[in-house]
């Protein structure tokens, strides 16, 4: 899922429910009242979007913990 | 400050046991009872010697009970002395300590470039205090064994006075995760190159002393006009890349009022400038005449209550967290991100959220999961640890210069991007003889460290009695 650039990738994923590959596609993220668009593995047909493991561990916990209070 | 009375006040007494207090006259330890008069809670002693007296500890919203906090046993320190003379003479900290430590102030001097008219470490003076760098190095291992991985604060008297102040931000950053400066600020804003060879040697942030606006609050704090030496401070922080939290000390009736225009400079001079970190004036040290009055004093939720009145509706008493680490009347904060409209978006909502005294949830002290700390824990157990880390981590997200934005994804930059957003109000309500607690005394993670191996919870440290004789500074 992860490039060895780090890049997310969407190379060997199927939507089961579509039966389609994935695609890179933009993803709209929103946090702390700012979206921004992002490219993340899509089914091009239902738009199911795909969160890779590294992401949901790395960048996207990072915003989440920037959220955090002590 | 000799008590008022409250022959006639409509009482009710809380059942909590055990709470102690100190008489303000000898510093004996007292048992207390709280005393609730209309909107306000007392605490009540009497001191078999020096009489009754009252000190008032919290008045107005939100209320003494919805503020609480249930918290869990947090890690404690290792005990570094023993319990003989009784809570707060044995502070080391002793066995009856229930807190482990994510603060460590390092006093490297007495002396200072001013002689405030207020000022807790009653500091002053040009003598030198023959401390060497390598002394100084020592005892910065000493904390890091004691201690662990806490904020370590260079202070003082004031420390930019010290020449081996650049050396030991370099010996601490390699010791600790953040580095922080509590300084007065003259020395930043005369020397053209302090600022960049502070952050050259890798200080974290500056927690600068600036109490107002005005000169004439300047004036009554500190004895000098210096509105605007502290202005050329923040300037040359700025070059340097240096993050500010601009930290006012509170007097009712000289610096009470001036709140909102606090926040509208450091505001409009984010993102330097991080937040404002407030510290209620407390009867400790040097004070300014008039010390008995109690009139002087801000309690928290009247702080609390005055920089929401004066913000012109950015910061709303909903928006306010209680700590988790400190004991929940020792602080308040906001957090906040600042849109470039200069809107302020609170981080966390009301509804629900981790650490909110709105949401009865108490999610990152929760006995359970990551955050649970097992009673007795100690910095050698690293879920007992992790609170502590927690802390660190949070003033860390808060006061740390955010990282420019160098390629990467749209997340990367988001990250960027909203850690330079990031605009923080705090408040630490300090102790003093006028009300202080035993029960938050123990449970403080703020600690000065004592040469050669105590660490003092800071408001026992600071702590004078009416007369101006200190508990622990002299011993």
């Amino acid at each position: 899922m992860k490039s060895e650039s780090g890049d997310v990738r969407a190379e060997g994923w199927i939507c089961a429910k579509c039966g389609v590959a994935l695609e890179l596609l933009p993803a709209d993220a929103t946090y702390m009242g700012s979206s921004f668009q992002v490219d993340l593995p899509r089914c091009p047909v239902c738009g199911l979007t795909f969160i890779p493991p590294d992401l949901a561990e790395g960048k996207m916990l990072e915003v989440e913990k920037l959220l955090e209070d002590k | 400050m000799k008590t008022r009375s409250l022959a006639n006040a409509p009482e009710a007494r809380l059942p909590i046991p055990e709470r102690q207090s100190l008489c303000p006259v000898c510093l004996k330890t007292l048992p207390a009872e709280l005393v609730r008069r209309e909107d306000s809670v007392f605490l009540l002693r009497t001191c078999p010697e020096h009489g009754e007296f009252s000190g008032l500890l919290w008045k107005g919203e939100p209320g003494f009970d919805a503020w609480a906090r249930p918290r869990n046993t947090p890690p404690r320190l290792p005990a570094a002395t023993a319990a003989d003379k009784g809570c707060p003479r044995d502070c080391g900290p002793c066995p009856e300590h229930r807190q482990t430590a994510c603060t460590v102030l390092f006093e490297i001097t007495r002396r200072c470039n001013l002689n405030c008219p207020v000022c807790f470490a009653s500091s002053g003076g040009e003598q030198a205090d023959g401390l060497k760098v390598e002394d100084l190095g020592q005892r910065l291992h000493r904390i890091r064994a004691l201690a662990g991985e806490v904020v370590l604060q260079f202070s003082g008297g004031e420390p930019t006075l010290h020449p081996g102040l650049p050396e030991m931000i370099r010996l601490a950053r390699s010791l600790f995760p953040a580095v922080q400066l509590n300084t007065n600020g003259v020395l930043l804003g005369r020397d053209a190159d302090l600022a960049r060879i502070l952050a050259d040697s890798g200080l974290s942030w500056v927690f600068l002393q600036f109490d107002g606006t005005t000169d004439d609050i300047h004036m009554k704090l500190r004895g000098r006009p210096l509105l605007d030496v502290k202005l050329e401070a923040v300037r040359r922080c700025r070059e340097a890349g240096l993050p500010v939290v601009l930290v006012p000390t509170l007097a009712a009736g000289v610096n009470d009022k001036d709140l909102g225009n606090l926040l509208r400079l450091g505001l409009s001079l984010a993102p330097t400038v991080r937040g404002l970190h407030l510290q209620p004036m407390t009867l400790s040290g040097r004070n300014l005449p008039g010390r008995e009055n109690p009139d002087s004093y801000l309690t928290l939720p009247e702080t609390l209550q005055a920089v929401c009145a004066q913000s012109d509706g950015l910061v709303r008493p909903e928006h306010a967290f209680a700590p988790c680490c400190e004991h929940e009347r020792c602080s308040f904060h906001f957090r906040y991100r600042k849109t470039p409209s200069g809107k302020l978006i609170p981080l966390r909502g009301p509804e629900g959220e981790c650490c909110s005294p709105h949401s009865g949830l108490d999610a990152c002290c929760s006995p359970a999961g990551e955050g649970g700390r097992a009673e007795g824990g100690s910095l050698a157990d690293p879920a007992g640890a992790d609170g502590a880390r927690r802390a660190v981590e949070a003033v860390r997200r808060a006061w740390e210069a955010g990282e420019a934005a160098g390629g990467g994804d749209a997340f990367d930059a988001f990250i960027a991007k909203a850690r330079s957003e990031i605009f923080s109000i705090t408040c630490m309500a300090f102790q003093d003889c006028r009300n202080v607690e035993l029960e938050r005394l123990r449970g403080c993670c703020v600690f000065v460290y004592v040469h050669p191996d105590r660490l003092v919870p800071f408001c026992a440290y600071n702590m004078t009695s009416l007369d101006g004789t200190p508990l622990h500074r002299h011993v």
